[in-house]
């Protein structure tokens, strides 16, 4: 009896028919679940790094501290709907006058767009910036990092509004990774 | 009891009865004190270097404010050193901890030496604020640690080699980050700016022995008065 014939066996019988049915679904609807499963979100983070001027630093000791960072937060990525692996970041934080469209996917499988705008809604010097593979497996990359370049003037009121007393901050960064 | 010292952002260090410290959080890397001592990269050099460098430049300041590297003057003012032919990575500059290495013969060694210092690429140390250095009777500088990463299970002997911000908590070299399964920045263009473990997720466990001398590798270190 051949492999086919054999279906057709099966499927004359009802209750075998309901069981064949229901396996078929299964296994048609399997990719769309592991599609999902298998894409992670994103998670936007700034980073403002900093270091402290130590008090009471002996002479020839090292003045200042080991470089450390605070953190703001990104909203989280959304799924648009019918956009596949997709995935956006919209949003603003706190300390930044810019801001952040992130999109994992839209351009190209695996690439990663990073728009960040000014206040008055024209793109900061140096954006749009393009990853492809931005977390390619093979490479080991967890997460992806862009400067985010600030004038003098704006550094300043970093430091006043979000770092304390005899800290200095040495860069703000966009960190980009996948939250699997 | 254990006597707890202070809280920086939700984290209480105790003094445990043994006097050991204790106190759990998160890994942010520091790369300081990498000069390519053991043929890993040094951690800042100038743009005309050619080679890797496990930190962004910025992160060691800029002309006029040169916050994370040796300079001529010892001030933030001063121009930076830059590695001779004869160190391990000429055209780099000197990165510093706070904790100095004596020469083989047991002297100090000159601020301009790349060996003076302790190699974030290779040795596993950790970074205390002040709090921790002013808060316990033992010396903190050069002792021993044991660092743990809960979530694996994964723990390392460490040095307590560097100083860090008074207000944070949780930092560790990047041999430190790669031999407790913390992300140190693999793939990356500058390991020490990426990686790490979120300072929230309180799942590194750290454990001090002021007074102690750190032997890690075979090698003991100095324990130095603040």
């Amino acid at each position: 009896m051949s492999i086919l014939s054999l279906l057709a066996a099966l499927v004359a019988r009802p209750s075998t028919r309901a069981i064949f049915c229901l396996a078929v679904c299964g296994v048609a609807s399997l990719p769309a679940q592991a599609e999902n499963e298998m894409t992670p979100g994103l998670v936007g983070v700034i980073r403002y790094h900093f270091r402290e001027r130590l008090e009471g630093v002996k002479p020839g000791g090292k003045q200042y501290s080991a470089p450390a960072y605070e953190t703001e937060e990104l909203p989280p990525s959304i799924a648009p709907s019918n956009g596949g692996q997709v995935r956006v970041i919209k949003g603003k934080v706190a300390h930044l006058p810019y801001s952040f469209v992130i999109n994992l996917g839209g351009k190209a499988a695996g690439t990663l767009e990073v728009k960040i705008l000014t206040a008055a809604g024209k793109p900061l010097r140096g954006y749009p910036k393009t990853v492809a593979n931005a977390f390619a497996q093979a490479a080991e990359t967890t997460s992806q990092e862009f400067e985010i370049p600030v004038t003098p003037k704006f550094a300043a009121k970093i430091e006043k509004g979000l770092l304390e007393k005899n800290q200095h901050l040495t860069q703000v960064q966009l960190v980009v990774q996948t939250s699997q | 009891m254990s006597r707890v010292i202070g809280n920086i952002k939700g984290s209480d260090i105790a003094e445990e009865d043994d006097k050991s410290v204790t106190f759990t959080a998160g890994a942010q890397l520091d790369g300081d004190g990498a000069n390519g001592q053991f043929d890993e990269p040094p951690c800042y050099a100038p743009a005309s270097y050619n080679g890797k460098t496990l930190d962004l430049l910025a992160n060691a300041g800029r002309p006029g404010n040169w916050f994370g590297v040796v300079t001529d003057t010892g001030e933030e003012n001063g121009k930076p050193i830059v590695q001779g032919p004869n160190d391990p990575c000429p055209g780099a500059y000197v990165s510093a901890t706070s904790l100095h290495l004596p020469g083989k013969d047991g002297k100090p060694l000159p601020k301009s030496s790349p060996f003076k210092y302790v190699d974030s690429a290779t040795v596993p140390f950790v970074v205390v604020p002040p709090m921790i250095i002013n808060g316990v009777a033992g010396v903190v500088m050069g002792c021993r640690a044991v660092v743990t990463n809960t979530k694996n299970n994964k723990s390392v002997e460490a040095v307590v080699a560097d100083g860090g911000p008074s207000n944070k908590l949780g930092e560790i070299s990047l041999a430190c980050a790669k031999a407790i399964g913390v992300p140190a920045g693999e793939g990356a263009k500058h390991p020490a700016n990426s990686g790490g473990i979120d300072a929230r997720s309180h799942v590194i466990h750290y454990r001090l022995f002021p007074g102690v001398a750190a032997v890690v590798n075979g090698v003991t270190y100095p324990l130095q008065h603040s």
